[in-house]
């Protein structure tokens, strides 16, 4: 999946020079994606460390070009894991809370966007994080979340007509 | 056309459908007479009628579009624009759109609002853990590891065998200083006559100590020593430093040349120690052993114990080495032997 050949056919695989450089383009990406998603910081260092250590494992069949994906699936994919082991956190779609209903004051929009993503569906939080952090299109979110396009594309209206009225809520509060 | 038993179906259709050609009616009609039992099937066909029902679709309110749906529609074109998730033809019309429904874009506003952005200030710590050694890299280090290390061994030998070298004349002197000091009656004077052992052991008395600080040449002293042989031939002619002479002769000797005729006669009994000879045997062991050697460190480990322990433990000492450690107290008492018999 994430290994291309070159020219001559054979497998690009990556070396422990480009491995290092992964480490310092992307470590941050992931750590900040991990844990915007669960919020729980010793656990998504662990995750960050555990997808690396998978990434070195199969350094041989990954390509250079394709380890920002391979990390970020790897990633989501253990993060999933350790959501469903702990049985307090919930995946599911049809959890949803009640839009707007805390009383919290935000000083600025970035809180209130916060605190709506905190409150957004698993998927829908995942999604956009990778849409809006990361660039990326529908496809390659679906190829690390394992969902079909359109999928994707339904979840990110979604997510972005939740955030809107959160926000427009807010606004009108504040 | 000419209508035939082949083809009067299709004309049969359009004459019942009303749509027969008014040039044709008249052929056809004679071909009806003609043909009785067409005209029969005719009749047939036009008793063939279904008959209407009334029936009506239900759903029809699932069908209705409401202003909140027509929000939602808003909505998803909006959000569609923000993606860019339309070709131009769709995002000219939609900003035509956007421009003459200023609700609208408000909505699309407050979308662009959503946009999430990343904190770079958070990052991963602990990026020194996740990189990994290039094989040059691992070769380095390992060269740097060994090469340390050799200079460490180097550096650590060359310093203890400069304290093994330096270690005796150091002694030496502590020890002439304090035969200087703490036995007076053994420093001769300038002029005094002494007892003085030589190489083989052999007294020679009556030898006249000389200033240390009257040094001469090399050729002066030749003079006095050829005076002095002339003299007297079993007297040493001249008494060399101290120093010189514990660092080549065993500390028997050193103790016999060092000490003075009216202090000989101290040493009575073999099992009498002068401060010289504790010394001396002192800093012999010392040079033996080494400033760091097992013997030492353990001697050491055991005396703090002593001192920790109200002299509870202690141990013997048989040729300079630990024989045993012993342990005494009100209700127990123990030897441990330590070296064999």
């Amino acid at each position: 999946m994430f290994v291309l050949p070159d020219k001559k056919g054979k497998r690009k695989s990556m070396n422990a020079r480009e491995y290092n450089q992964s480490v310092d383009w992307y470590s941050d990406n992931v750590f900040r994606f991990i844990l915007k998603n669960i919020r729980d910081e010793e656990r998504a260092r662990d995750i960050v460390q555990d997808s690396y250590e998978k990434l070195w494992r199969n350094a041989a069949n990954v390509n250079f070009e394709k380890v920002k994906s391979y990390l970020f699936t790897t990633a989501y994919h253990t993060m999933v894991d350790v959501l469903r082991k702990d049985k307090r956190q919930t995946y599911t779609d049809d959890y949803r809370t009640a839009e707007g209903t805390h009383d919290d004051q935000y000083s600025d929009l970035a809180e209130i966007l916060n605190e709506a993503v905190k409150q957004l569906p698993d998927i829908q939080r995942t999604v956009i994080l990778l849409r809006d952090y990361e660039g990326y299109s529908y496809k390659e979110i679906g190829d690390i979340t394992t969902l079909s396009e359109a999928q994707v594309k339904v979840y990110i209206y979604r997510a972005r007509v939740f955030l809107k009225n959160y926000i427009g809520k807010m606004d009108l509060v504040v | 056309m000419i209508i035939t038993r082949d083809n009067y179906e299709s004309f049969f259709l359009d004459y019942l459908e009303g749509n027969l050609e008014e040039a044709m009616i008249d052929q056809f009609l004679d071909f009806l007479e003609q043909n009785p039992d067409l005209k029969g099937e005719l009749q047939l066909f036009e008793n063939l009628r279904l008959p209407e029902e009334q029936v009506s679709f239900s759903g029809k309110k699932q069908l209705y579009k409401s202003a909140a749906e027509e929000k939602l529609k808003s909505e998803n074109q909006v959000v569609a624009y923000l993606e860019g998730d339309m070709d131009d033809e769709e995002r000219k019309s939609f900003e035509a759109f956007l421009s003459s429904h200023p609700d609208v874009e408000k909505e699309y506003k407050l979308v662009v609002k959503t946009r999430l952005i990343p904190d770079l200030t958070v990052k991963y710590a602990n990026k020194h853990a996740l990189r990994r050694q290039t094989a040059t890299a691992v070769l380095i280090n390992w060269v740097a590891r060994v090469a340390a290390a050799v200079v460490l061994v180097w550096g650590v030998s060359s310093v203890i065998q400069d304290q093994k070298q330096a270690g005796s004349p150091n002694v030496s002197e502590q020890f002439a200083e304090s035969a200087k000091t703490t036995l007076p009656v053994s420093k001769p004077e300038s002029g005094d006559l002494v007892q003085v052992v030589d190489n083989q052991g052999k007294i020679n008395e009556n030898v006249k100590v000389e200033k240390p600080e009257s040094r001469k040449s090399r050729k002066e002293r030749l003079d006095d020593q050829k005076a002095v042989t002339e003299r007297e031939p079993d007297v040493i002619p001249e008494i060399e430093p101290l120093l010189a002479r514990l660092e080549t002769e065993s500390a028997g000797n050193q103790l016999a040349f060092s000490r003075p005729a009216n202090a000989s006669n101290v040493k009575a009994s073999p099992n009498v120690v002068t401060l010289e000879e504790f010394l001396a045997d002192r800093a012999r062991k010392a040079g033996a052993e080494g400033l760091f050697s097992v013997q030492r460190i353990v001697r050491v480990g055991l005396g703090v114990a002593a001192e920790l322990s109200g002299e509870r433990i202690g141990y013997s000492v048989n040729d300079g080495k630990i024989s045993s450690v012993d342990f005494e107290s009100k209700i127990l008492a123990f030897s441990i032997p330590l070296t064999k018999k």
